[in-house]
């Protein structure tokens, strides 16, 4: 039953670390923290886990 | 009900200790607690706690807010009103309201043994359509469920109801932060959601348990409304009267799941203190006004500037660098600042600046 809209999501990084995932769900811009315990964090691997959806490396 | 049969059941209230102490285990079940103040139209929160879900609806149009149409008890209720009607319901569509409970806040439950308490479910309800409704309890971590439902008897009143479960003694609710009972108020499902549904507790189908075939398709009448209020989850089979918890405490319990830094009294609303790192990075930590449940996702909306003591710069974004469940490590994006100097986020004289905190389940 996904309520979730995710598009765009891409890592950010400080000194070369991972250390969010700035995404667009519903329309609006979220920056996620790597916390497998945040519901957001969790659908955005499962959103990257079907076929044509890529989490963007951090710049 | 005889002098006997009365006694029996203030015998049985206190045994199960529901007088005294903290009895209803739904937050924010009065409607009071409406931190976004939107109107949502969409899948998402209105009120804090009490989260919409429209999966698949082509036509639907609602929306849902906070609302003082109330019992004589209350001051606030949900309301989701149609806009537009579903005009043809698909199997795959799917309306409903639910309140998540949290794990470790359900433990005194037992589930999984053989103990498992009796619960019992109030809530106030009013529709402008009469008829059955689904009513579902969703166990996550064994996926097991156990639909109930509710008869709305007069079109346009409040109604009081209460249903009472038997306790679980196969599924086991995990101790920790994650998704422990769901409560769905079911408005409309199409024939993906609805079977032949198992009686009491047994294992969760979606196709088969989560409402029941012959309930109302609420989303299928023009200028249908729905509020409920008044909700109370609580051991024992006698509902008791509804906890009243001041305003404060049931604020500071959203907060765990959701927090909204606003500018509403200052237009220069300072969100942090920190330091600039260069030209174009500064960083700073941010403490919550509650422990929350995980480290929470931030999205921000107006405004922003970061001020060094000489020069305010504007602020293109705010974004997580390192977070936990009591601060979090922002970076912040800005133009031509100063590095290496203190500086202050906060709101660039912009009263509608927010910044949200989510850690929802």
């Amino acid at each position: 039953m996904g309520s979730m809209n995710i598009k765009s999501a891409k890592y950010m990084a400080d000194n070369g670390e991972n250390c969010s995932i700035t995404v667009i769900i519903n329309e609006r811009q979220w920056s996620v923290p790597l916390d497998p315990a945040n519901t957001d964090y969790a659908a955005i691997l499962e959103w990257a886990k079907i076929e044509g959806n890529t989490i963007e490396d951090a710049d | 009900m005889t002098k006997a049969a009365e006694l029996a059941k203030i015998g049985e209230v206190a045994t199960n200790g529901q007088i005294g102490g903290r009895r209803n285990m739904v937050i924010n079940g009065a409607m009071q607690i409406d931190q976004r103040g939107a109107t949502v139209t969409a899948s998402g929160y209105s009120v804090d706690q009490f989260k919409i879900t429209k999966t698949a609806m082509d036509d639907l149009v609602i929306a849902v807010t906070q609302d003082t149409d109330t019992p004589s008890e209350f001051t606030t209720a949900l309301k989701l009103a149609v806009t537009t009607e579903e005009d043809a319901q698909a199997v795959d569509e799917l309306l409903d309201i639910r309140h998540i409970i949290e794990a470790q806040n359900l433990q005194h439950l037992e589930f999984g043994t053989s103990t498992a308490k009796k619960l019992t479910l109030s809530f106030w309800v009013r529709s402008s359509t009469t008829g059955k409704y689904s009513l579902l309890f969703l166990l996550d971590d064994d996926t097991r469920s156990n639909l109930q439902s509710y008869t709305i008897s007069t079109a346009n009143t409040w109604e009081y109801k209460t249903i009472t479960i038997d306790g679980d003694t196969t599924g086991v609710i995990d101790n920790n932060s994650g998704i422990g009972m769901s409560i769905i108020w079911t408005l409309s499902a199409g024939t993906n959601y609805t079977g032949t549904p198992h009686a009491g507790w047994g294992a969760y189908s979606a196709t088969e348990d989560h409402a029941h075939s012959d309930m109302v398709d609420f989303a299928a009448v023009d200028d249908g409304t729905f509020h409920i209020t008044g909700v109370q989850l609580e051991l024992g089979s006698q509902a008791t009267p509804f906890e009243h918890r001041s305003f404060g405490e049931e604020l500071a319990l959203c907060k765990r799941y959701f927090h909204r830094w606003d500018s509403t009294d200052s237009a220069f609303n300072n969100v942090c203190m920190g330091y600039t790192v260069s030209a174009t990075l500064g960083r700073g930590v941010v403490n919550y006004p509650v422990n929350m449940r995980a480290a929470p996702a931030i999205a921000h909306d107006g405004t922003f500037r970061v001020f060094d003591g000489s020069a305010s710069r504007s602020v293109s974004g705010i974004t997580v660098n390192r977070a936990s469940t009591n601060e979090m490590f922002i970076s912040f994006t800005c133009s031509s600042a100063t590095a290496n100097r203190p500086a202050e986020l906060g709101a660039n004289n912009d009263d509608t600046c927010t910044i949200d905190f989510k850690a929802e389940l």
